[in-house]
């Protein structure tokens, strides 16, 4: 008698459990019907030897399913399921898990963020960087510096810019016991001030840092987080870069990269530094400028500087934002997103123009498919028959069969939507 | 053109159970082996579509056990059933004996 009230006991306890899924309203119906159907089959006049405490608790554990029912509305769930698995809403939401799961199961989600997500500095749309259009070889697009100074003497269009070296580079960091090999870029001391970024760990640099500290570097939080084991006292913490000695002066925030999502270090470098040479540029615009006005304007501010004829503007101000998110560049990071590379060629711009340029000026040209890049990058010096210079575009299909998710995600492994126009 | 409305093969079944007697939700688990997160669910919907009407007994039996709720199949719930006896010929081969009166 008292195992049979204890396993009445518990069935009482699950159905009374099950009830608060029922509605209120038909909830003391419900449980009513409930607990007389156990008490009855456990009535002595019922059960005639045959019933057994398990079978009854599996069948009180049913009370829920019955409970679920009345809460979904009396609703027949799976009518409802199968209605709804019909709907346009879930497609679009298997297909959103299946793009998930596929950015989470591959190496490309730092990408993906980096494009999907909001850059972590203040107004990403006034950020640019300024190039030269119409460039034939990998040299061309950079800046003279000298043009960085005429341009931070006045230009109204700008609220700030700020130069960083053209070619990134692998470097050799130990730190203690550990030894990484992390693409490095030098850039001047003003242009964290510039994007507007906040480091995570330390004082955002100044312009006038460099000096004071010649041999600083600002690392990536990747980097900080990998190789520093997400150290928090990491500020001023000495390491050691291609045998010289470095200062960490801070900790970037997640998602921020410039010039590539490759690189891990920058170096902090006095302006003086950067004379004559080629370099690239970054700016922040003044409120209101469009892009389009600045490129008048600041070529116009070379033209009167260096007592030339302004014909036009051969300068390309392209929001660093845009650029981030536009897709080719950015997978090919380390590839020279925003520079050069010469090892694998140059990504000089996704500029439609750029190969009808081009083939006016009876250059050689050598039409790559996407695939041949990845299985082997485009090489001027072989695919040129030896010519060591070149460049390369992209033609403006590409952007338009693939979309800018599908690149992202790395499609151009299985599929070659598109081709690559090599400039000889 | 509405012809008796379809039902599934389980909802037949209890159709056809409660047809023959066994008026109770853990009887009608007894006799066709379905489990009680089938049967109730079925009996709710059955009695939403009025193809079976339920009621609390009138006062507690003598063998003092408390007042059931038990189901009994309507008009339309017997127009069913017999279309659904004709889809699945095996129906009233599963269906359980009819009750003795009075059990």
């Amino acid at each position: 008698v008292k195992a049979r009230l204890s396993i009445l006991d518990q069935c009482r306890l699950l159905v009374r459990a099950a009830s608060w899924i029922v509605p209120r309203r038909s909830r003391a119906e419900w449980r009513r019907e409930w607990e007389a159907e156990l008490e009855s089959s456990w009535h002595p006049a019922q059960q005639g030897g045959k019933r057994e405490p398990e079978g009854l608790r599996r069948r009180c554990c049913g009370a829920f399913l019955d409970a679920a029912w009345h809460r979904c509305n009396q609703g027949d769930l799976r009518r409802a399921g199968r209605h709804w698995s019909q709907t346009p809403a879930s497609l679009l939401f298997l297909l959103s898990l299946a793009l998930l799961l596929l950015v989470a199961a591959s190496d490309d989600l730092r990408r993906m963020q980096a494009i999907l997500l909001k850059p972590p500095y203040n107004d990403p749309e006034r950020i640019a960087t300024i190039s030269r259009t119409g460039v034939i070889s990998s040299a061309e697009w950079v800046i003279p510096y000298s043009w960085v100074r005429v341009w931070r003497g006045g230009e109204p269009g700008l609220e700030g810019v700020a130069a960083y070296s053209s070619k990134s580079r692998q470097v050799v960091v130990v730190a203690g016991r550990h030894r990484a090999t992390i693409r490095s870029v030098r850039v001047e001391d003003s242009l964290f001030q510039v994007f507007g970024v906040r480091l995570w760990l330390g004082r955002t640099p100044q312009p006038g840092d460099a000096q004071t500290c010649p041999n600083c570097v600002v690392l990536s939080s990747a980097v900080w987080r990998r190789y520093f084991r997400s150290d928090p006292s990491i500020v001023r913490k000495k390491l050691t870069i291609d045998g010289q000695e470095a200062i960490v002066a801070g900790v970037l925030p997640e998602r921020f990269w410039f010039p590539s999502s490759s690189v891990g270090v920058w170096s902090l470098a006095d302006p003086a530094s950067f004379s004559g040479e080629g370099v690239g540029i970054v700016a922040r615009l003044r409120a209101g400028a469009s892009g389009r006005s600045a490129e008048w304007s600041l070529q116009r501010d070379i033209a009167n500087a260096t007592g030339e004829a302004f014909w036009g503007s051969m300068l390309e101000v392209w929001p660093v934002e845009e650029r981030i998110r536009q897709p080719l560049n950015s997978y090919f990071d380390g590839a020279g997103d925003l520079g050069a590379d010469h090892e694998h060629g140059d990504l000089v711009g996704a500029n439609e123009s750029a190969p009808a340029s081009c083939g006016r000026r009876g250059l050689p040209m050598v039409e790559l498919s996407c695939r041949q890049m990845f299985s082997a990058p485009f090489d001027p010096a072989r695919h040129c028959g030896g010519v060591d210079a070149g460049a390369l575009y992209f033609s403006s299909r590409n952007e338009h069969a693939a979309g800018r998710v599908g690149i992202a995600l790395g499609f151009f492994r299985w599929f070659d939507p598109c081709a690559v126009v090599g400039v000889c | 053109m509405d012809g008796p409305a379809k039902i599934s093969h389980t909802s037949a079944l209890i159709l056809e159970t409660i047809s023959q007697g066994y008026r109770y939700g853990f009887d009608i688990m007894d006799v066709t082996g379905l489990p009680s997160g089938t049967v109730y669910p079925a009996l709710r919907r059955l009695e939403r579509d009025g193809l079976l009407e339920s009621k609390w007994e009138a006062e507690a039996p003598a063998q003092g056990r408390p007042a059931r709720k038990y189901y009994r199949v309507t008009r339309l719930g017997n127009e069913v059933l017999a279309n659904a006896v004709k889809r699945y010929p095996l129906l009233e081969r599963l269906a359980p004996e009819a009750k003795a009166k009075g059990q």
